[in-house]
């Protein structure tokens, strides 16, 4: 279940902040912040561009806390803030990881790890990191985040079978790296291109 | 033969109508039921996995972004409403004018936009095209770029949170989108310029 489902957060502090109260509006950010970065973490595949994602998130998050209206939960509209600014990131032309989302291709092939795990980090958190970035998105907010696959096709400007297709091939590799670990076989370099 | 990885995802997931031949198959098949448990494995691992921290020290840094945007927005907002009260001036002077050409002048055509969007795409390709290396720069380059990118973020931004489709709702649409290509034309001649100096 998502992270976000489980934060609570006062309503006073809530209007306060969107009163302008800074320390309110801090205190909104300490609440929500580990949750948000952890999402943009596992987004981005990399602390860098998670920072970034985040400062990014909640500035806009201040800018437009005075939108917020309680429909939904606050964690909830925060989370899509900071999803958007993820997807809004990888659809950027100026940014340095500018890659086209990958077409599933026709044939039974499966993503690769993009980059090698760290030596010492060979857990399934560093070979999730290691996906390509829209079977990141694909997989943790389908598997992590509850998003339908119609949500995550609209996001990533795809078809939900788009999504389907993708979170199976994820999955699978990950699969396929989990029996290479269990077999003692080093998680290996395995080239994008 | 056994299911596939696509039919045993289907499986687990309540958004797909269920393939009851597939489903049959896993019923009886210790191979398939083993691959369906280690993916539903995975996708709990991965919710179990454990939160992590933010790093430090951010919080002073987005309050005085924010506090740059918000003045930005408060310049565009001006704008906004510089424009909107020419369009309803411009509205409420075209019975007496007696041109209905007239107001048509005012509100941007979706042609206008279609154009403008257009353009603003033709400069992401460009731009995309010039592959800037960010390795190569002088601080004061670097800066301008960044501006600049910050500049189409808060457009980006302001044109996937528009609302309605009235005709202010067009003008700012309009309007947004012509700030788009003005910082997109700016960014790319930076970048021109900047591989021009490598030698590219």
């Amino acid at each position: 279940m998502s992270a976000f489902s489980d934060i609570q957060i006062a309503a006073e502090i809530v209007s306060r902040a969107q009163a302008g109260d800074t320390r309110a509006q801090e205190s909104l950010y300490r609440t929500f912040a580990p949750a948000t970065y952890t999402l943009l973490r596992r987004l981005s595949g990399g602390p860098d561009l998670a920072r970034d994602l985040l400062q990014n998130t909640f500035v806009a998050v201040l800018l437009n806390l005075g939108n917020y209206r309680n429909e939904a939960p606050l964690g909830y509209w925060i989370r899509r803030i900071a999803v958007n600014q993820a997807m809004m990131y990888f659809r950027s032309p100026w940014h340095r990881k500018r890659q086209a989302l990958p077409e599933v291709p026709d044939h039974e092939s499966f993503p690769k790890l993009v980059s090698t795990p760290q030596p010492d980090l060979t857990d399934l958190a560093s070979a999730f990191a290691c996906l390509d970035h829209a079977a990141r998105t694909v997989v943790w907010l389908h598997e992590v985040e509850g998003y339908t696959h119609s949500e995550i096709g609209t996001l990533l400007g795809k078809s939900a079978s788009y999504s389907k297709t993708r979170l199976a091939r994820a999955l699978e590799t990950l699969r396929k790296w989990r029996e290479d670990q269990d077999g003692h076989r080093p998680c290996i370099q395995i080239s994008n291109s | 033969m056994h299911t596939n990885i696509e039919q045993l995802i289907r499986l687990r997931d309540p958004d797909t109508p269920p393939d009851s031949m597939a489903a049959a198959h896993v019923a009886q098949c210790a191979v398939c039921q083993q691959h369906l448990a280690e993916l539903a494995g995975l996708g709990d691992e991965l919710r179990a996995l454990p939160g992590l921290e933010p790093p430090p020290g951010l919080w002073p840094d987005i309050v005085r972004r924010a506090d740059q945007m918000q003045r930005r927005q408060g310049t565009q907002k001006r704008f906004a409403w510089a424009l909107a009260a020419s369009v309803v001036i411009g509205v409420s002077i075209a019975p007496w004018v007696g041109d209905a050409t007239q107001q048509a002048a005012i509100t941007p055509s979706r042609a206008e936009t279609s154009a403008l969007i257009r353009q603003s795409h033709a400069l992401d390709q460009a731009l995309h095209a010039l592959a800037p290396d960010y390795r190569v720069m002088r601080a004061r380059t670097a800066n301008t770029i960044a501006d600049l990118e910050d500049g189409v973020a808060a457009v980006d931004y302001e044109l996937s949170s528009l609302g309605s489709e009235d005709r202010q709702g067009a003008q700012w649409r309009n309007e947004l989108w012509r700030q788009r290509v003005d910082l997109m034309r700016s960014l790319y001649t930076v970048q021109y310029i900047q591989a021009r100096y490598r030698g590219d």
